[in-house]
């Protein structure tokens, strides 16, 4: 059985193996091309205090080039520090299974990437320094005033930081100019002109003949995490699925229950986007690509891909449209971490410090489109889309670090799944979801 | 002349009683030792990779935490916990309806296929290589090809189907659709394995008493039924555990094709103390439904043994 299963692989892991580096060894990149030592003693000179470190960095991939890139990255941390990096991609489906067996072994990766919805559910358990001494320390002062405080305090838990944030996500609705032109409605800004952009072009696409055709499409299923999607809809209906002090469960809000029955509506009432489970999101993207959409919600990350790839038809990116207007943005954080077990901590955190800098946080933004979680870093490199993007970042209202937001964020994403089903009603859904919540907030 | 003793030869064996012992206890330690040779490896490897995690499962079972952090005993908490877990319930009905679709229709084709097969010894060895190689695929690659087969727009089943001016079916994003298409990846990846293991078995039903139901006038079906089917029994009944174990621990096609969904519709068992245990990390729920699938399928087992094994009335 699993459970078993695991208790064998954590038998391992008490013996030292670190099962999750054998499971990931094909994806696993150095930095260094020489001889792996890790955990070998600061022994540098004073220039390079930690040459001859050697770092082991888990991180799940926003790009099928990351590794790529990451090994000219870690080349230059490498040549500036003498520290030594060896990279794991951690496949994101498997992420938790994977961070579970490392954390429990004795020789966990020194630095990872974390969303704020892993943060302190692994953090809460021990596996990740406190890193508010270190952010507040006279090596880091230069640095800290361009972190807003309202981004570090949204990964804040219990007066504990255990990840430096990095990046701040947002969504983006990705739209077929070419179609709006055609039908001659514009680029809409509230859920209402949503609804009629999306029927006027499907009528027009119809009558030219292109019969399957879609208006729009945001992942509704828990496969695509629906929630991440919906949330920033619940945002801007001022509610949130938690109470403020995250101790009450407020799933059966009218904000929260709004939201869920407009995205149901896309679906079962107003037959603009396609029934839930038809298309996942990389197959709605395809859709897109193939001109067979006009509007997709989806990470700025795509931008650059559909840029390389080049579409054949003109398209943009617009702010997700928002309840009567007003339109907030949501997304996960992602943080950088050091190990509680990690015998090199001090060079971890010169890791940390180099991949929080502006320089490299301007260099992978403008690669994969998040916006920087420090405000001088540059995430669009000239690119006008990406700064837009950007901009957006001043009505950000993303996900509160808790221990339990994974196991809360279940039901609301089965509730949300089951509304847009069309079988079930947004009351019914989301009344089971609050009990479960209550149970899970209880427990 | 000779002279002999007076005692008899068998009377000096006669040993004291702690030379008895003595001896005793060497024949034991001689004896022993091929015996420990034999079963040494495997008893070791046993304990560690079954008994000390069964042992370290069942008592994380009765606490929280215990991987990444440290265990904290709560008693029946966790128990309590998953018996009132509607998710749980779902995955039990789930997983109960895709075992009893999957082993039903495997074992029907398999032995179709192999009573088939027993008759055509021309293009036998052609099939066997063809219906066992999906068990060659690994799982996940197996729920890729799956994936592109039942693809709404792109699969080539659907595209089948618009050929032949129907419509199209949403195999994985839809209820019942996406169990029953698990079930058929499923059935697919085992078929190959059933179909020798009774072709196995129907060549080794003795051929006098095929040649008795022969000259009784007893037609392919009827020898069939009557005959090599009865013989069957004892193979169908491990056959009957061995897929109860392993379908109970459907896993691999839901993590590749539907992640749980639509709406837990193919939520299984597994599925659920994958979530506890890694994405909650509610170890101890996790553990303490492990240990309940484990009980549950022993109970089945035994059911399994009771149901066919005490029939008398077949040919043994």
């Amino acid at each position: 059985m699993l459970g078993f299963m695991a208790a064998s692989v954590m038998v391992l892991g008490a013996c030292g193996g670190t099962d999750s580096d054998d499971a990931a060894t094909d994806d696993t990149a150095a930095s260094d091309t020489g001889s792996s030592d890790t955990g070998s003693s600061d022994t540098g000179s004073s220039d390079k205090p930690f040459e001859g470190v050697t770092l082991k960095f888990g991180k799940a991939p926003h790009g099928e080039d990351e590794k790529d890139n990451w090994n000219k990255w870690l080349g230059e941390f490498t040549e500036q520090t003498g520290i030594k990096v060896e990279l794991t991609q951690v496949p994101w489906d498997q992420l938790e299974a994977l961070y579970t067996a490392n954390f429990a072994s004795d020789e966990p990766y020194d630095v990872t990437y974390q969303t704020s919805a892993h943060l302190t559910l692994f953090g809460e358990q021990g596996s990740f320094e406190d890193l508010t001494g270190r952010i507040a320390g006279e090596d880091f002062a230069v640095d800290r005033p361009n972190f807003p405080d309202g981004v570090i305090n949204a990964s804040v838990y219990n007066g504990k930081l255990y990840g430096l944030p990095f990046v701040v996500g947002t969504t983006a609705m990705f739209v077929n100019k070419d179609m709006f032109t055609s039908a001659g409605v514009n680029i809409p800004s509230s859920g209402d002109e949503l609804i009629k952009a999306a029927k006027a072009i499907m009528k027009d696409q119809k009558a030219k003949g292109n019969k399957d055709v879609w208006g729009f499409y945001v992942p509704r299923t828990v496969a695509d995490y629906g929630w991440y999607w919906n949330l920033s809809d619940v945002h801007n209906r001022n509610g949130d699925f938690l109470s403020a002090d995250g101790k009450t469960a407020t799933m059966d809000s009218d904000a929260v229950k709004g939201a869920a029955q407009y995205a149901a509506d896309l679906i079962c009432k107003e037959k603009v986007q396609p029934e839930n489970g038809l298309y996942n999101r990389e197959a709605a993207i395809e859709l897109f690509k193939a001109g067979k959409l006009a509007m997709i919600q989806d990470e700025p990350s795509r931008v650059k891909t559909f840029k390389d790839e080049g579409l054949p038809f003109e398209w943009d990116i617009a702010m997700p449209v928002g309840y009567q207007g007003k339109a907030t943005q949501f997304a996960t954080t992602g943080h950088w971490t050091i190990s509680a077990k990690s015998k090199n901590a001090d060079a971890a955190w010169e890791f940390v410090k180099w991949l929080s800098s502006a320089e490299f946080n301007s260099t992978y933004n403008q690669r994969y489109g998040f916006v920087p979680a420090r405000l001088d870093a540059d995430a669009s490199g000239g690119d006008e889309m990406l700064a837009r993007n950007a901009s957006w970042v001043a009505v950000w209202d993303g996900l509160r670090t808790s221990p339990k937001v994974n196991q809360l964020l279940d039901p609301y994403g089965q509730a949300l799944e089951a509304a847009a089903s069309c079988k079930t009603s947004v009351d019914d859904a989301f009344a089971k979801a609050q009990k479960q919540a209550a149970e899970i907030l209880a427990g | 002349m000779t002279t002999t003793s007076a005692t008899p030869e068998w009377a000096q064996l006669t040993m004291s009683p702690d030379e008895c012992a003595r001896e005793r206890s060497r024949f034991r330690r001689h004896a022993l030792k091929p015996i420990i040779g034999f079963l040494g490896p495997f008893l070791f490897l046993w304990t560690l990779f079954l008994a000390v995690p069964m042992g370290w499962a069942t008592w994380l079972s009765f606490n929280e935490g215990g991987l990444v952090s440290d265990a904290k005993f709560v008693g029946f908490k966790n128990w309590t916990t998953f018996l009132n877990n509607d998710e749980l319930r779902t995955a039990i009905k789930n997983t109960s309806v895709y075992v009893v679709v999957a082993i039903t229709v495997v074992f029907g084709l398999g032995l179709i296929l192999a009573a088939l097969l027993n008759n055509n010894k021309k293009s036998q060895n052609f099939f066997k290589v063809a219906l066992y190689f999906p068990l060659l695929i690994p799982p996940i690659m197996a729920g890729m090809i799956f994936f592109f087969l039942t693809h709404y727009d792109m699969g080539v089943i659907n595209l089948l189907l618009q050929t032949a001016g129907q419509d199209r079916v949403n195999f994985l994003g839809a209820n019942p659709n996406a169990l029953m298409t698990i079930a058929g990846l499923e059935v697919w990846r085992g078929l190959g394995f059933w179909v020798l293991f009774y072709l196995a078995g129907l060549q080794s039903v003795p051929t006098d008493l095929i040649d008795a139901g022969k000259i009784d006038g007893a037609r392919n079906t009827r020898r069939f039924l009557r005959i090599s089917l009865p013989t069957l029994r004892p193979l169908m009944l491990f056959a009957l555990v061995i897929a109860l174990i392993f379908n109970f621990q459907l896993f691999d096609s839901v993590q590749a094709l539907t992640k749980g969904g639509p709406t837990l519709g193919t939520t299984s068992i597994v599925w659920f103390i994958y979530k506890q245990l890694f994405t909650f990390q509610q170890s101890g729920v996790a553990y303490a439904t492990s240990l309940a699938l484990l009980l549950l399928v022993v109970a089945l087992t035994i059911f399994a043994y009771g149901f066919l094994g005490h029939r008398k009335d077949g040919l043994k």
